[in-house]
């Protein structure tokens, strides 16, 4: 009888709401599900997560693993452990923001952005698969010429969607007051400032317009600017910084929403484009990075987002019920398509395969 | 179904050509629309700091290609012969011209590459060089490798918020608990009517406590302290982080912690009992946090008048108080 496959994942920073670690618990259920002993390994234990992973350095006393999965989207010297290990590698690729865009607000953050992409060729040189939650980010790893890429989405947080499925497409409760909703770290890489501006050209043709922007700073010197960019505009009243919110706030923002609007530069996928498709929630995006791979025609795409053009976006989407309609339904439609009941199965016949193959030592 | 996806998706794809078409429109119809837009372009690189601004251009192909065509025209201000020096008739020999000409180009823009990795480099080397500093500082080391082996310092028990807002619930000012985890004392002293914000490190510890509707912050409690005004607080409350610090950063806080209180305000420290430390924690945690004898010690040795009170039911078994004179 042949014994249990052991399987360690790594990841730099883990916690539960973050979308790459809840990925990382799903994977581990996953690797669990098909008989293998898995254990997360981490640079940071916390409360929330000492109980189900273990500090990295600990590993070099653990028995030795037949596969390693290192989950990827910022440096760490952690990265140069694994790199260091014989065991076969697998690299799960969640994208890595390019550190030009944090050099002027947070260089440290800049730096550790800088060095994942230089770690990144020395994973993607070691591994011998990889695999990319967006096809962005599988063009992304291409370039450094992994061994074999494959395309299986990031495992989202369903617990994070309506429980009943998706709502019927609903108008807007108030044509003079919508609310313009965008999730997601305050960053530069994100560009809330851009929403700012086009809220600045939406509140002269709506007065009543509302900004809601839910998620943490990344960068507090961006946040800061924001707040003073809001001032000057002179939309400082209109615009709400919730901050980090809990799964409950969030749903109801989701919920009382009229239209979410993403302008990033940059996303390796942007997990809250499909949280608002399933809540049955027009979707206005930015076309740049993973984002149009993510909205797959299910969304209002935008290659130019100067403040009249997203302005404009904004109140076509609110006025115009058809438009509102079809949005609702492609993107409740594609929502399901990303679903984690959806795409669990197709990672658990990677794993399957891989683990029956020859690329992991049995 | 697929049908009406079909068509769907082409209403939406004429939507978003409509969208721009109207944008073109109204730029054309209403000069002022672009005005605007250039106007709120400049109030951000306003409120972005410079090196963002730069950063941001530098992505754009089109102003690289302008930044570089500007850097060749300086180059042939300062070549020793003049770029439109006569080479010859022979259309070869232009054709040369030309390919070196484009060489150059590619080669400043080469340079321009260099330069900024070897800043990405700096940056990184000055950053790590820091961590080296920071490790080469005894008791830092000693919080930050010690730390790992031993448990984590358990949140504020009721009868600890209790005794906390007990000695400030005559606080007028704002108060701000250091090293708050989920916000227990924070908890106690809203309740008891004083307005308190905490502060962690721990941004998992911090959610919970903003769940409940606490005004909870996720930082370095000592970064923290520095980012307040003079005199601002009217009491800071030390717990937890400080039982795992090193005498030179809790001297360090506690000048900080000074500072930032009013003249009528309080510092209280929940001390626990360090002789209560047994087995590995008493060997790895050696030197680090301090007794309430020693507290009170440096707190008057700055001209605060200190009080001690003893808890019973609590794993903090004293709170030192101190009043600036």
């Amino acid at each position: 009888m042949s014994r249990r496959p052991v399987v360690h994942q790594f990841i730099p920073s883990l916690a539960r709401r973050d979308a790459v670690g809840f990925h990382t618990f799903a994977v581990d259920e996953i690797l669990r599900g098909l008989g293998a002993e898995s254990t997360i390994y981490t640079a940071h234990i916390n409360s929330e997560t000492k109980d189900r992973a273990r500090h990295y350095r600990q590993h070099a006393r653990d028995p030795s693993p037949d596969l390693i999965v290192y989950q990827a989207s910022i440096g760490s010297p952690m990265a140069d452990y694994v790199m260091g290990r014989s065991e076969p590698l697998m690299l799960n690729y969640h994208n890595m923001t390019p550190p030009e865009f944090f050099y002027g607000w947070d260089s440290t953050l800049g730096a550790e952005l800088d060095r994942g992409r230089r770690q990144l060729a020395g994973l993607c040189h070691r591994a011998s698969v990889a695999v990319a939650d967006s096809e962005f980010n599988a063009r992304d790893l291409a370039e450094l010429k992994p061994a074999r890429v494959e395309v299986i989405p990031v495992l989202t947080d369903d617990a994070l969607l309506p429980v009943d499925g998706p709502p019927a497409p609903r108008a807007v409760r108030d044509r003079s007051a919508p609310t313009v909703l965008f999730v997601g770290r305050l960053a530069p890489n994100k560009c809330q400032h851009d929403l700012l501006a086009a809220m600045a050209v939406l509140r002269q043709r709506i007065p009543g317009a509302e900004l809601v922007l839910v998620g943490s700073s990344s960068a507090e010197r961006y946040e800061q600017s924001l707040r003073e960019f809001a001032a000057e505009l002179g939309i400082a009243d209109s615009v709400r910084f919730e901050g980090s919110v809990s799964a409950t706030d969030l749903g109801s923002w989701y919920r009382s929403a009229d239209v979410f609007v993403c302008l990033s530069e940059h996303e390796g996928f942007c997990v809250p484009i499909l949280e608002a498709m399933a809540w049955g929630l027009p979707v206005i995006a930015f076309d740049a990075a993973a984002v149009p791979d993510t909205v797959a025609g299910a969304g209002v795409v935008l290659e130019d987002k100067s403040a009249g053009v997203v302005a404009s976006a904004i109140e076509r989407v609110v006025s115009d019920e058809l438009l509102r309609q079809h949005l609702v339904e492609l993107g409740s439609a594609r929502a399901e398509e990303l679903r984690a009941s959806v795409v669990r199965p197709r990672f658990r016949d990677f794993f399957l395969e891989l683990l029956k193959s020859g690329e992991i030592r049995r | 179904m697929p049908n009406d996806a079909t068509g769907a998706r082409e209403y939406v794809k004429r939507v978003q050509a409509d969208i721009t078409e109207e944008a073109r429109r109204r730029r054309a119809s209403n000069p002022t629309l672009m005005v605007q837009e250039q106007e709120i372009n400049q109030a951000w690189t306003r409120s972005a700091p410079s090196a963002a601004a730069v950063g941001r251009d530098a992505v754009s192909p089109a102003e690289v290609t302008e930044h570089v065509a500007h850097l060749l025209g300086c180059v042939d201000d300062l070549s020793l012969i003049h770029v439109d020096a006569p080479v010859g008739k022979r259309r070869g020999v232009r054709q040369v011209k030309g390919a070196i000409r484009l060489l150059t180009r590619w080669y400043l823009r080469y340079l321009a590459n260099q330069i900024s990795a070897f800043n990405h480099f700096l940056v990184d080397f000055l950053r790590s060089a820091e961590q080296r500093i920071a490790r080469l500082e005894g008791d830092a080391r000693a919080a930050e490798i010690m730390g790992e082996f031993v448990d984590p310092v358990p949140e504020a028990d009721p009868v600890l918020g209790r005794a906390v807002a007990d000695q400030l619930s005559e606080c007028e000012g704002p108060v701000a608990v250091l090293s708050c985890g989920s916000g227990q004392i924070v908890s106690a002293l809203v309740e008891a009517g004083v307005t308190a914000h905490g502060v962690d490190d721990s941004v998992d510890a911090v959610s919970d406590g903003v769940d409940e509707g606490l005004d909870l912050r996720a930082a370095a409690p000592l970064d923290h302290l520095s980012r307040i005004a003079d005199g601002s607080l009217s009491g800071v409350v030390l717990t937890r982080f400080v039982e795992r610090r090193g005498p030179v950063e809790l001297t360090t806080l506690i000048d900080e912690a000074l500072r930032c209180v009013a003249p009528s305000g309080r510092i209280v420290v929940a001390v626990a009992d360090l002789g209560a430390r047994s087995g590995p924690e008493a060997e790895l945690l050696r030197g680090l946090g301090l007794s309430p004898q020693t507290w009170a010690h440096l707190l008057g040795k700055r001209g605060c008048v200190v009080e001690e009170s003893e808890l019973t039911g609590a794993r903090v078994t004293t709170l030192v108080t101190a009043r600036p004179q």
